[in-house]
């Protein structure tokens, strides 16, 4: 009896603390995961621009690799970096925000200067948007 | 002599033509953002739920009184990742439906003067796209324009139900059933 109490004790102190850590559990490790496509900010605007639905299905929610020459570089009142890509349009750019959960150095960012950037892609608005971005050394 | 006169005139009617472009080139003008701030808030018994977006995209034509939004739904930042992860994966079904939207229009354009520094009221209405649905909405918001740039704030409520956001019957009581949609963009001339 005593056996099955103490059985039952350790059973629900592990599921509570299993609870807890799904309660709490931390967001996505964008920062060590391998990009799933890796496309240039051209292509990826063209893709939205001509069929935003199928794009849509292609891109959204996955982990991006995109390559493209800095148009701008916006740092916004919440403490947020926001790096454009550029296209042939300038009301459409690749909007790369850093990562605010898992910060990087920000050294050696330029405009003009091309890069590659990973980030998670939320969709289209007028840019094509990347979430929690970190820049490939 | 004759000819003097209407040569002048057509000059002056030429100044005229150049002055009323640039006039209207002036005033209509259109103001745009792509890093507005959309920020929900949910007060349940249980725990409160609010999350923030900072990409959200808008223009605003300050001659024709047209108003858009776009805004992603997998661009809302919440603390805790598992209520970012339901929010995404069963009430707004972010997959399938990644962006709301709203178009409308200014209604009062007469009371504001967007060359003019001050804080006016805007009337504003329009279809608001959320979760596939697209509904008349209505609403009242606050533009403060500064030195060339304007900025717009407004709060208002979303029924869920309206838009056919289900919530599980096992937290039914535990999730509000409207929430608090609160905005506030700076904009830029363009």
């Amino acid at each position: 009896m005593k056996k099955v109490m103490l059985t039952a004790l350790v059973l629900i102190v592990v599921m509570a603390g299993a609870g807890y850590w799904y309660w709490n559990k931390p967001h996505e490790d964008v920062a060590n995961a391998e990009p799933e496509l890796s496309i240039n900010a051209q292509e990826i605007v063209t893709a939205f621009v001509t069929n935003e639905q199928e794009a849509n299905t292609k891109y959204v929610g996955k982990l991006i690799e995109v390559r493209g020459k800095i148009f701008q570089i916006d740092e916004t009142e919440d403490g947020s970096t926001n790096i454009l890509l550029e296209t042939s349009e300038p009301m459409n750019t690749v909007l790369c925000q850093l990562d605010p959960l898992q910060k990087q150095s920000k050294e050696g960012i330029a405009v003009g200067q091309t890069i590659n950037v990973k980030g998670i892609c939320s969709g289209f608005t007028a840019d094509v948007v990347l979430d929690r971005c970190h820049i490939i050394k | 002599m004759k000819k003097h006169i209407n040569f002048s005139s057509i000059i002056n009617f030429g100044i005229f033509l150049v002055l009323a472009l640039v006039t209207t080139s002036v005033s209509a003008q259109k103001f745009f953002t792509r890093e507005g701030n959309i920020e929900f808030k949910s007060e349940a018994p249980m725990e409160k739920i609010e999350a923030k977006n900072n990409k959200v995209s808008s223009a605003i034509d300050t001659k024709s009184g047209k108003v858009e939004f776009a805004v992603l739904i997998k661009s809302f930042h919440f603390e805790k990742a598992l209520m970012q992860e339901h929010f995404n994966e069963n009430y707004m079904e972010s997959d399938k439906f990644p962006k709301s939207t709203f178009a409308g229009s200014i209604t009062n354009l007469k009371d504001i003067n967007f060359a003019k520094d001050g804080t006016y009221k805007a009337n504003v209405s329009g279809k608001l796209t959320i979760h596939g649905v697209t509904k008349d909405v209505a609403t009242v918001g606050t533009i403060k324009v500064k030195g060339g740039a304007i900025n717009v704030t407004n709060a208002f409520k979303v029924k869920l139900a309206d838009y056919g956001i289900e919530i599980p019957s096992v937290v039914k009581d535990k999730i509000a059933k409207d929430v608090d949609i609160i905005v506030n963009s700076d904009y830029k001339a363009m």
